[in-house]
């Protein structure tokens, strides 16, 4: 298991866990993040800034920090 | 809720709801021909958007709620939407979805549908389906949503009046309530869910005032949803207690909360749906400009090069356009007072009216409007293009370090070019604790007067290092309250979590809209107050009540900050237009006194001026603004420190320096 900020560009994980609190992790279940949502890294912010992601057709930015804890296994 | 009333009249009640940022409001617009956003919902800081519209006898009354992606607690906005839906006074919903998007907006539709009011689905931005070759059915979507699904393309008009005539047929037919049989959740979800349900209806009596359908609330209770929850104890406790009961029993279970395992059930179940009525082509290999422009715009060197670039173009544009137009309304002004005092005579209604009140007017429009426009249509550009959220993940790092997450970007740099559209555009922060700090430092922000000011003053007396040292200053200010207001607030700073959009040609019927309808609240709210503070400073000029004024101001502009004693009143007038204190201290000394500025002031003098100029308050345009997005209370806190801190910082390079250089 790897934290989405650490995921590679262009790579694809399967959410497993998130570790936001309630608020956060509210937002991204209704965004789509919940375990089992295929997520691909698109790019992340030059000096670790935000990641930006495609889940569910869509592209969203993500703070590094909530990323932080975003937990999934890699698809090979 | 009985629509036999709806008999009796022909006004129908539409509620236009939909994710944020997929044309929403052009359909809005296209409907009721203005966007009519006067005003705010009641007791909050979020512009309600209402217009009104005749169509085929009907009349139609339309509310555009902000775009949200769930009916949750998340921000204001969505609790403000469903309170708005529930609350008796919408006949029907026209959701707006994305086309090319459908799964993540076809979750909020489902919360929609579960409120229970007669709906209709407008499925938007099918000339983009078309284009990336997806096939939507939608016969098929309205067979499993059972509601009326409308191919709508906004941007050019097309399927909009649709929606109004199925309205009608709707209304005509007794307006069909749409049911949730589309979905049910898992075995054990479901029960538990069916139990709150029973108990909910046990109490319909203690529960009266909670308008929501019971499996909505049930739902609702189950996910923890803190505003419900608090409402239900006071009513009935023991059904939050069962309600609990059923959550930890369901969360063992899952080995996930709650909120994870209800938002993955309804995602798995609109995944199926899916499947079963869109076909997605193949896709386009070749890069379009749109995924060229998007890499470029967020490349590690070239992205803050062009940030750059952008910024500084758009700041350049809007200073050069005001400041030619705003010339032009000075020579009007001018050329017009001696005729009027002609006319009317030198005598005091002449001199409330023209120096005060037109005085006010031909500032407002000369001094801010002139610059409000253009930076509106740069920033609409740059928001209708998609830009804005680019640069809010760039700099998403940076304003973390004053407390606030990378949206907050985009209130800051149109502070640059006025502070008024700056805590406008605050609104787009979700919570309060970050609407506030950014509208804070938003009001720190060296605008184009008070670029004016240092330019005119500090470049061309003391010369370009001394500009620099002045912005050095303002940015430390900003961080250092940034940093504070972290500091001091209670609640916790929320991350970025925001929807990136492709870039896609701006439109321009859109752009001149919104700037228009922007433009005219200012007009509205700002104007008469500048109007009406220009008057008051003209009586008191005519009863020679400014020069108490600076008598009483000596201590601070003499003493501590080492100014002139005339400076007093340019300071006053500065709060109505920052460009004033420079305008009326060239009148004095050059005009009046027929002296050079550097004659009349020393450097010392000029550069404290310069920073208190910059620092000192927000102006009365701003102020105004503020308060209608913040509240009284909030802005006077802002002013008073404002004017406390730069009076401070004034003070301490002013005996700074002097200590430095032993009194010289």
């Amino acid at each position: 298991m790897i934290t989405l900020d650490l995921l590679q560009n262009n790579k694809e994980f399967i959410v497993r866990r998130v570790h936001a609190g309630w608020r956060a992790k509210t937002r991204l279940a209704n965004l789509g993040i919940v375990p089992g949502t295929k997520v691909k890294k698109l790019r992340s912010a030059p000096l670790f800034g935000p990641v930006q992601v495609k889940v569910k057709g869509s592209d969203l930015v993500i703070g590094r920090g909530l990323a932080r804890k975003i937990l999934g296994e890699l698809v090979t | 809720m009985t629509y036999k009333d709806l008999t009796e009249r022909k006004t129908l009640n539409i509620a236009l709801a939909g994710n944020a940022n997929i044309g929403k409001s052009v359909i809005f617009n296209q409907l009721t021909g203005m966007n009519q956003c006067i005003g705010n919902w009641p007791g909050k800081t979020v512009a309600k958007c209402e217009g009104r519209v005749t169509f085929l006898n009907y009349d139609f009354n339309i509310v555009d709620l902000p775009g949200i992606y769930s009916l949750s607690t998340y921000s204001i906005e969505e609790i403000i939407s469903r309170e708005f839906l529930i609350g008796e006074k919408v006949d029907l919903i026209i959701n707006v979805i994305d086309g090319t998007n459908l799964e993540r907006n076809l979750f909020f539709t489902v919360q929609l549908i579960g409120l229970k009011l007669p709906m209709i689905l407008a499925v938007n931005q099918l000339d983009l389906v078309r284009k990336r070759k997806i096939k939507i059915n939608l016969d098929k979507l309205e067979k499993i949503f059972k509601i009326p699904v409308i191919p709508v393309i906004a941007v050019h008009g097309r399927g909009v009046h649709e929606l109004l005539e199925k309205t009608i047929e709707m209304f005509e037919n007794k307006f069909q309530i749409p049911n949730e049989d589309f979905f049910k959740f898992g075995k054990e979800v479901e029960n538990g869910i069916q139990k709150l349900i029973e108990e909910i209806n046990n109490y319909t009596d203690e529960l009266k005032d909670i308008k929501y359908p019971s499996r909505f609330l049930a739902i609702k209770i189950l996910e923890k949803d803190d505003e419900l929850i608090g409402k239900i104890k006071k009513l009935k406790p023991e059904i939050v207690d069962i309600a609990a009961e059923i959550r930890e029993e369901l969360e063992e279970l899952h080995g996930e909360d709650i909120n994870t395992i209800i938002s993955a059930e309804i995602y798995n179940r609109i995944h199926e749906i899916i499947n079963q009525s869109v076909v997605y082509g193949e896709k386009q290999k070749k890069a379009t400009w749109a995924d060229k422009l998007d890499h470029l715009t967020t490349h590690s060197i070239f992205g803050y090069v062009l940030l750059f670039i952008i910024l500084f173009g758009a700041y350049w544009v809007v200073f050069i356009v005001g400041d030619i137009v705003g010339g032009w309304l000075d020579e009007i002004y001018e050329f017009f007072t001696p005729i009027v005092f002609n006319i009317f005579g030198d005598n005091i209604g002449t001199n409330i009216f023209w120096n005060g009140a037109m005085a006010g007017l031909f500032g407002g429009v000369g001094g801010v409007l002139v610059y409000v426009i253009p930076f509106f249509i740069v920033i609409e550009i740059l928001q209708d293009s998609g830009y804005l959220p680019r640069a809010a993940f760039m700099m998403d790092k940076f304003m973390h370090q004053v407390g606030v997450h990378g949206k907050a970007i985009i209130p800051l740099i149109l502070g640059f070019g006025c502070n008024v559209p700056g805590c406008t555009a605050c609104k787009i922060m979700e919570t309060e604790r970050e609407k506030k700090i950014t509208a804070f430092l938003t009001t720190l922000v060296p605008c184009a007067a008070v670029m004016a000011v240092i330019m005119g003053l500090v470049a061309k007396h003391l010369g370009f290092i001394y500009v620099l040292i002045l912005y050095g200053i303002d940015f430390a200010v900003i961080i250092l309250f940034g940093k504070l207001a972290t500091k001091f607030s209670h609640e916790p700073q929320t991350e970025l979590i925001m929807e990136m959009h492709e870039f896609r040609k701006p439109n321009t019927s859109v752009i001149l809209k919104q700037t228009w309808f922007r433009s005219k609240e200012f007009v509205y709210k700002a104007m008469p107050l500048i109007i009406i503070i220009g008057m008051l400073m003209e009586i008191m000029l005519m009863f020679n009540l400014l020069e108490p004024i600076n008598v009483l101001l000596q201590p601070i502009t003499v003493l501590w900050l080492g100014l002139p004693v005339i400076t007093g009143i340019f300071l006053i007038y500065g709060i109505l237009r920052k460009e004033l204190t420079l305008v009326l201290l060239e009148i004095l000394a050059v005009d009046i006194l027929g002296i050079a500025l550097s004659e009349f002031m020393t450097p010392i003098q000029m550069f404290v001026f310069a920073l208190i100029t910059m620092l000192y308050i927000p102006c009365a345009a701003t102020i105004i603004v503020l308060k209608n997005e913040t509240g009284w209370k909030f802005t006077l806190k802002v002013t008073f420190i404002e004017v406390g801190f730069a009076l401070l910082l004034g003070g301490i390079v002013n005996w700074g320096y002097i200590f430095i250089t032993g009194g010289g």
